[in-house]
């Protein structure tokens, strides 16, 4: 496809669902279950290890939903950090590819010395190691520096692995895995007594359960990897959520079952077995895996080495090539020095991006211990996740509408709200475990802070999708504090009756107005190039302002944005605006909206007041009624009308605002408390208001036939979410679309959901 | 039976089998939303309330 005259280029879609689902499966068992497996049981004993992967695998099923949902609505490489620039912007994009950056270097170290801790226990085990076995940490050390610099060199030839090849190698090591599981099992049936091997199940207390389910973590972090494969995946709205959740399914699994085998791989009393079984594999802590397993069946030690080799190894290599993409795109988005995304001439790769990953895995396999650099990787990937989360969550409530989904997860957003607790828990408990990955990873985080607020901000390169201002006029300076209303102007023609019904809101407010005009720009034009768009709704903007530019303090913005709804609650947000006014032409097009596919998402997301004018030209109101059943929104429809009433003292003509309620069997509602409330809150008198009951059965009917010696119908919006009135529309909806009268309809503010909505 | 051995296999069976359920429900909606050309969140959303 060609774009501004170059040719832009997209890569072949040859991953399946096979291809894919393996690839995160080789992500996930790379080092966790290896150096993981043998910690835990010293920290948490025999029970506690399984219980680990177990609730491991829970907690990270959650976080899988979301990486799922955003990976079938978003299918592009980038990961994490493209959700972050859709969800939050730059900066927060900024923050997720640069603990994306951190986070798989740290992995990688990992991988780095799983390999030479398993290698070199074979070579021991042999009688080949000589005098470097009475060094053996330093040995590992060196082993871990020298294969991360090997694979280093293999990135920078441009010899990654393949999606296709690397899926054998991981269907082998999984394979191997599973064997060890079964053959545990096997065991136990041919020599129950193993089983006291679970005894005591819990010897240092349910406490450490959540510190080992905190380093362990790094064994679930394979949801990237395939998110990345977004660009390369066939099908990849149903693959790439399919393939997220089964190899969770898939690793749990195993590691349950190998956790199994594990402890009961080893015969108590045994040669060599002086104490409790559980004491003596977690007294070897990261090479206890490596320990047990080697009692469990022959030529165990010779298929585990394989194994690990193959695991840590197509991981190392992987993880190595995710951090250099992540770190290319900073500089590429020139995020960090664009020096960062320099392209080897020769190997076609990114050599310093390269480079600077090499040093991070090579620091910290060199300084950290092993724990610390397990529990260091765990605690990135944890920041990461909570920010994946909370990006599932921000980008459901503001862009559903405009995105087209593969999967959605159920339970929205408690599944998320619940994985970001347990990660939270996890991430504080690691403390007591590891003090390093605490000081780390937060100051790795705190550093990239400090890199963007003060290098990135201003020069990182505008996205498309950001909203942009055009123009953005303020006319006269309110005062910060003064009440702000905001008027969405879309159509010229009926601007004026809108602003007409505005003056009189704004009047009894005292408030200051803000004229907002939103230009939809289409996908394939940039919104830099949108000025052909503008020029009918500044028309509108002017005819405003003219008329209440002499009367309020107004300011005035046109905007461009590929959304009109999301672009006028990034408008609320950002002006913090109280209350908010459209116009509604009366029916939607499309089914599944009650008003349509731009006024619905303004009145769910808006964390302000609303209302919403259907058919109200420019009348005077004399007599007006306010259907009312008691839900929060009814004050303030009451206080509308009763700013909306035109009280004319020498007219013939009487004022009324009559507050209907119909009775039916499941509501009970005392009107004259609500009514008394009110008056005296309005400060109005008596005559003004009338209240009336009706029983009926009907209650759309009743008001719709009470209407008919009226003006004008304000009544308050229902509580319910829109999804509900979708499947049964709600009486207040039904009214606006049924009424001959012309309609206002109200929302107003709701305490911790309003707030929630500024954030979210 | 010691009691922390019961609360563990209740937690492990409760984990898996709620990890299973999840798998499974995600394949079933996923393919739902395939074979009905669904698209659209508010119509996916119908369709999971539906059952």
């Amino acid at each position: 496809m060609a774009k501004n005259g170059n040719i832009s280029s997209e890569l072949s879609r040859e991953l399946s669902l096979f291809h894919i689902t393996m690839m995160g499966i080789g992500m996930m068992i790379g080092a966790g279950v290896f150096l993981g497996v043998g910690n835990a049981i010293y920290h948490a004993g025999p029970g506690g290890v399984v219980l680990t992967f177990a609730l491991n695998g829970l907690i990270a099923v959650f976080t899988a939903m979301s990486y799922a949902e955003l990976s079938s609505a978003i299918p592009r490489a980038g990961g994490a950090y493209n959700f972050a620039r859709i969800g939050f912007g730059r900066s927060t994009s900024f923050v997720a590819g640069w603990m994306e950056w951190f986070a798989s270097s740290v992995a990688g170290s990992a991988y780095a010395i799983t390999f030479s801790i398993y290698v070199l226990r074979y070579v021991k085990g042999l009688g080949l190691l000589g005098p470097l076995a009475d060094h053996l940490y330093i040995s590992e050390k060196v082993l871990a520096v020298l294969i991360a610099i090997i694979f280093i060199y293999i990135n920078y030839r441009g010899a990654s692995e393949t999606g296709k090849i690397g899926a054998i190698i991981t269907l082998g090591q999984t394979l191997f895995l599973l064997l060890i599981g079964v053959v545990g099992v096997y065991v136990a049936f041919k020599d129950p007594s193993r089983l006291q091997n679970f005894q005591p199940f819990m010897p240092k207390g349910w406490g450490r359960l959540l510190v080992t389910m905190g380093f362990t973590y790094v064994a679930f972090e394979g949801f990237e990897v395939i998110a990345q494969a977004g660009d390369e995946a066939i099908n990849p709205k149903q693959n790439l959520p399919k393939a997220m959740l089964y190899s969770v399914f898939v690793v749990t699994i195993t590691y349950v079952l190998v956790s199994i085998a594990t402890v009961l791989a080893v015969k108590a009393g045994s040669s060599g077995i002086d104490r409790p079984v559980w004491e003596w594999i977690g007294q070897h802590r990261e090479r206890g895996f490596g320990e047990a397993i080697g009692r469990l069946m022959p030529y165990a030690n010779l298929l585990l080495t394989l194994a690990v080799i193959f695991a840590a190894t197509s991981a190392l290599n992987a993880t190595i090539f995710s951090a250099t993409r992540a770190s290319y795109a900073l500089g590429r988005d020139h995020m960090l020095p664009p020096i960062l995304a320099k392209v080897s001439r020769k190997r076609k790769t990114p050599w310093v991006a390269l480079l600077a990953t090499g040093v991070i895995i090579i620091f910290v396999v060199v300084f950290l211990d092993t724990m610390d650099v397990a529990s260091s990787a765990s605690i990135m990937f944890l920041f990461l996740f909570f920010l994946v989360n909370v990006c599932v969550i921000r980008i459901r409530n503001n862009m559903a509408d405009e995105l087209e989904y593969g999967f959605m997860m159920p339970f929205f957003p408690f599944l998320p709200l619940i994985a970001i607790l347990c990660q939270t828990l996890l991430a504080i408990n690691l403390h007591s475990v590891s003090r390093a990955a605490w000081i780390i990873g937060p100051s790795w985080i705190i550093a990239g802070m400090a890199i963007y607020h003060f290098y990135s901000k201003s020069r990182a390169t505008a996205t498309e999708d950001e909203i942009q201002v055009i123009e953005d006029q303020i006319t006269l300076n309110g005062e910060d504090e003064a009440y702000r209303i905001m008027v969405a102007v879309a159509n010229p023609k009926n601007a004026l009756d809108l602003v007409k019904n505005t003056y009189k809101l704004a009047g009894a407010k005292n408030a200051r107005v803000d004229l907002i005009h939103m230009v939809p720009v289409p996908e394939q034009v940039p919104l830099q190039d949108a000025d052909r768009y503008m020029l009918e709704g500044k028309e509108a903007i002017v005819e405003m302002m003219l008329y209440l530019e002499p009367l309020f303090p107004v300011n005035t913005s046109i905007r461009y944005c590929r959304n009109i709804a999301r672009g006028i609650v990034s408008g609320v947000r950002e002006k913090k605006i109280d209350l908010m006014i459209m116009g509604w032409h009366g029916y939607t097009r499309k089914r599944e909206f009650s008003f349509g596919s731009t006024v619905d998402p303004i009145i769910e997301r808006s964390p302000c007041r609303i209302a919403i004018f259907r058919d109200c030209g420019n009348r005077k109101f004399h007599r007006i009624l306010v259907p009312i059943a008691g839900g929060p929104n009814c004050g303030f429809a009451l206080e509308v009308a009763s700013i909306l009433i035109e009280a004319e003292p020498d007219s013939e003509v009487s004022t009324l605002i009559e507050i209907l309620h119909i009775q039916n069997r499941s509501v009970a509602f005392n009107l004259d408390d609500f009514l008394e409330m009110h008056k005296n809150r309005l400060q109005r008198s008596t005559d003004f208001f009338q209240s009336k009951t009706i029983v009926a059965d009907n209650v759309l009917e009743t008001i719709l036939r009470e209407s008919a010696l009226f003006d004008l119908i304000v009544i308050g919006a229902t509580q319910e979410p829109f999804i509900h009135q979708f499947l049964r529309p709600s009486i207040p909806e039904m009214v606006a679309q049924k009424s001959r009268k012309p309609v206002v309809m109200v929302k107003d503010v709701l305490g911790l959901r309003s707030v929630l909505k500024r954030w979210f | 039976m010691d009691i922390d051995i019961l609360i563990g296999i209740l937690l492990v069976v409760f984990s898996l089998g709620i990890l299973t359920y999840m798998v499974l429900w995600a394949r079933w909606i996923i393919n739902r939303i395939a074979s009905k050309g669904l698209g659209s969140a508010r119509k996916i959303i119908k369709e999971i309330r539906n059952g």
